[in-house]
């Protein structure tokens, strides 16, 4: 600076004789013309001297490396130097004599640049020797140049300014690029998520920022003071430490890993850590750069992913069920405990192995297993298999397998279900096996039991029929000639009379007897039927074993009811109704006997009404108790209302008695129009 | 006068009954042979027939009668079973059919005889 202000002052002296002697090129070619004037005054001969001083202080200045620029008081150029011409685009020519604020000064600056010039104008410099402000170029384009400004004072009289200028444009659009970065840098470094901790080769740190802090739960400040090693797990320090020195040496750029840092109290974060260098131009490590983040929560997600696949997989591994699993090519990637015992085969030696090999293992024959015909769904495998069914999209299968157990034959139960990944893609199939044999075996001796059962309680049947047989017909014999000798024995002395009454009651009692103990015994045999039963039918066909004695008993009949069909046993059914009109038929002498039946709330009705005699009051409680008889005379065994009570229960239903006293009576069976559940209680008596 | 033919195989009952019929005013034979009586049948106007029988069943016999296409009503005679079950059963190939428990024959196979051959 102070050497310029000297190179100004020698310029001063040369410069002001051009001033006073008006454009640098008419000079030139006036001092052209004295040269060849020779010989002429002496002042001239003094201006010639002057003239060469000037041209060699105006090759000095072509010389400096700054852009020199003289205005007389009105601004206009006086002189420009070569480094000047170039950096405007103009030749010198175009430059000198212009107005250098209009011209080359950018209007929106014009006022300020020009307030600076009538200071230095009047000599009152103060802060205005330095300032920097663009100029227009050729073309429009603007350049920033650093001036120093001196002016020329002849005493109290100005003569002209004198600015040395720097062109900086390009060093200050580099220093702003790098004030832009920084600032870009500041903020990214407060504002961050990513903690981040800066360094110096010390490992001291220099600069942490807030989401770093967060994360350590300690304050800047404190973090000062501290090298990464006193915030590093004890167990995952070595490991940092060797590739910080890598990083060091230079031998890697940047250090990836996952670690424990110790939070400020001790607690553990688990962090996602990304270090690098930044060295100067001379390649000098100057910073350590880290950037952690926070991975606490996906490590612990991770450690639970790994747990429960660890989990699952000792699951698998355990599972009494041989299992496998296939990936979609049909490796095997699974292969638990219980397969390898069945099929003799450990894991080592199937795990990536083609599951043609099971199929080797299993049946002896090379044959697409179960878990294939997932993986390839167009493949017929119903050929290969005793019984093979899909349900959804799982596969169960049986079939009899030779190579079971090393070579033992064996039956075996097959199920096999694909695998999907979290978007539902096919990625395999598992495939579990279970051996049967045992069941199977168990369930053809199930067969052969139930057929000995069935033939046992055939046997049952048949000796009661002929029992029944035997002690039946003996006794038809009996009662019919009783009934023919009562004609007979009338008339006859009083003894004969008491004597055949005798005869008669215990004929009938012998029958009622047999009669019980045949209805009990033949509905405990039945084996029980379900069929679909259509009501009006079966009511029409009990109605017709009555009819005989309803017509010899003159009375009126009305049957009648919807067309209405149920599952039950017919059998049962009829017995039951039978029952009802044969009490019906017994006590009504006079009147109307009624079977109708409906439809009530998901259950079925079969009421039977007369207008006979009706039961009291007091023994209507009693009438479905065994062998009650409200008349001990009467015909029968009294035993019709609880056997119908007992069908009707056994067919989930009831008995109903609704009568008033010697108006008659009405019997109603109740049944659920499925009556199904009496079928276990009847099936498992064997 | 209507007659009516017995096929039985126990000679008491057979007697009994036809002694029975006689009383009540009906002319009956009777035949311990089911394919005597099967043969005979042309010339009666009412069947009895007994169930179990141990040669030849009361069931072949109706088989057989349908098999002959002979038609004639049926009275069928048992000592076995539950007449509701059997009844049942038997009127499925042969509507009409009567069955009449053994023990009950004093009082039900004359008003069944008179419904029959109305």
């Amino acid at each position: 600076m102070v050497e310029r202000n000297r190179e100004a002052g020698v310029l001063l002296g040369i410069t002001g004789s051009i001033a006073s002697s008006g454009h640098g090129k008419t000079e030139h070619r006036e001092s052209e013309e004295g040269r060849r004037r020779q010989g002429m005054t002496e002042r001239k001969r003094g201006e010639a001297g002057i003239f060469r001083e000037k041209e060699q202080a105006k090759r000095y200045l072509d010389l400096v490396g700054v852009i020199v620029v003289a205005l007389d008081r009105d601004g206009k150029v006086l002189l420009v130097n070569r480094k000047g011409c170039e950096l405007l685009g103009y030749t010198e020519r175009e430059i000198v004599g212009k107005d250098w604020f209009r011209r080359f000064v950018p209007r929106r600056i014009r006022k300020e640049v020009l307030r600076g010039f009538v200071k230095i104008r009047s000599g009152k410099m103060d802060g205005m020797g330095h300032f920097e402000n663009p100029v227009i170029a050729r073309g429009g384009r603007e350049r920033l140049i650093s001036w120093h400004n001196t002016s020329v004072m002849r005493g109290e009289r100005f003569l002209y300014s004198l600015s040395s200028g720097e062109d900086v444009t390009e060093r200050r659009e580099a220093e702003r690029q790098l004030r832009e970065s920084e600032t870009r840098f500041r903020r990214v470094f407060e504002h961050s998520p990513v903690g981040m901790l800066l360094s110096g080769p010390d490992f001291r740190f220099a600069r942490v920022n807030p989401a770093a802090c967060r994360m350590l739960r300690y304050r800047e400040n404190e973090l000062r003071k501290m090298t990464f090693k006193d915030i590093t797990h004890p167990e995952d320090l070595t490991k940092d430490v060797v590739q910080i020195n890598r990083l060091t040496r230079g031998e890697i750029e940047l250090y990836k890993t996952e670690k424990r840092y110790v939070k400020k109290g001790g607690a553990i974060v688990w962090a996602s850590v990304n270090v690098s260098t930044i060295r100067d131009d001379e390649g000098r490590l100057r910073y350590y750069l880290a950037l952690i983040d926070d991975i606490t929560e996906d490590k612990a997600i991770e450690d639970d992913l790994i747990e429960s696949q660890n989990r699952m997989r000792q699951l698998l591994e355990f599972l009494p069920d041989p299992t496998f699993a296939l990936d979609l090519d049909g490796r095997i990637t699974l292969w638990n405990n219980a397969i390898a015992e069945l099929t003799g085969m450990g894991a080592k030696s199937m795990l990536g192995k083609s599951s043609s090999r099971i199929g080797m293992y299993l049946y002896g024959q090379m044959r697409p297993i179960v878990a294939d015909l997932l993986l390839h769904p167009a493949k017929d495998g119903s050929r290969f298999y005793d019984s093979l069914e899909k349900a959804g999209d799982t596969l169960v299968a049986r079939n009899f397998a030779p190579g079971l157990k090393r070579g033992k034959p064996g039956y075996i139960w097959v199920i096999a279900k694909p695998i999907h990944d979290a978007r539902g893609m096919m990625v395999g199939a598992i495939e579990s096996i279970r051996d049967i044999t045992v069941e199977k075996r168990n369930e053809m001796e199930l067969i052969r039991e139930k057929e000995k059962v069935e033939a046992l309680s055939q046997a049952r049947d048949r000796f009661i029929a002929d029992i029944t047989h035997e002690l039946k017909t003996p006794l038809s014999v009996i009662l019919l000639h009783l009934d023919m000798a009562r004609r007979d024995v009338r008339g006859s002395d009083a003894d004969a009379v008491r004597s055949y009454d005798m005869m008669w009651r215990n004929a009938q009692r012998l029958s009622r007897s047999i009669e019980q103990i045949m209805q009990v015994t033949n509905l405990e045999a039945v084996s029980v039927r379900q069929e679909r039963v259509v009501l009006g039918e079966l009511v029409a066909g009990v109605v017709e074993e009555y009819l005989p004695l309803i017509r010899s008993k003159r009375l009126m009949l009305e049957v009648g009811g919807p067309r209405l069909s149920l599952r039950c046993d017919p059998r049962l059914l009829a017995i039951v109704v039978s029952n009802f009109l044969s009490n019906a038929v017994k006590f009504t002498e006079k009147g109307k006997i009624r079977v109708r039946w409906a439809e009530e709330d998901g259950s079925i009705a079969i009421t039977v009404s007369d207008t006979g005699v009706g039961i009291l009051p007091q023994n209507r409680a009693k009438v479905f108790s065994k062998f009650f008889k409200e008349n001990p005379d009467a015909p029968g065994s009294g035993i019709g209302l609880a056997l119908s009570g007992e069908i009707a229960r056994k067919m989930g239903g009831r008995i109903e008695y609704h009568a008033e006293d010697g108006r008659g009576s009405a019997f109603r069976i109740v049944i659920p129009k499925s009556g199904v559940t009496y079928e276990k209680d009847i099936d498992n008596r064997g | 006068m209507r007659r009516i033919l017995i096929i039985e195989d126990e000679p008491d009952v057979a007697e009994s009954i036809k002694m029975f019929l006689k009383k009540e005013g009906y002319e009956a034979e009777y035949t311990l042979d089911a394919m005597d009586g099967l043969d005979r049948l042309g010339g009666f106007d009412l069947l009895l027939l007994d169930l179990i029988m141990p040669k030849v069943s009361g069931r072949a016999v109706l088989k057989e009668i349908r098999k002959r296409r002979i038609r004639i009503p049926l009275i069928v005679l048992s000592a076995v079973g539950l007449p509701i079950v059997i009844g049942e059963e038997l009127r499925r190939d042969y509507p009409g059919l009567i069955f009449i428990q053994k023990t009950q024959l004093y009082s039900e196979l004359i008003p069944a005889i008179k419904s029959v051959l109305k």
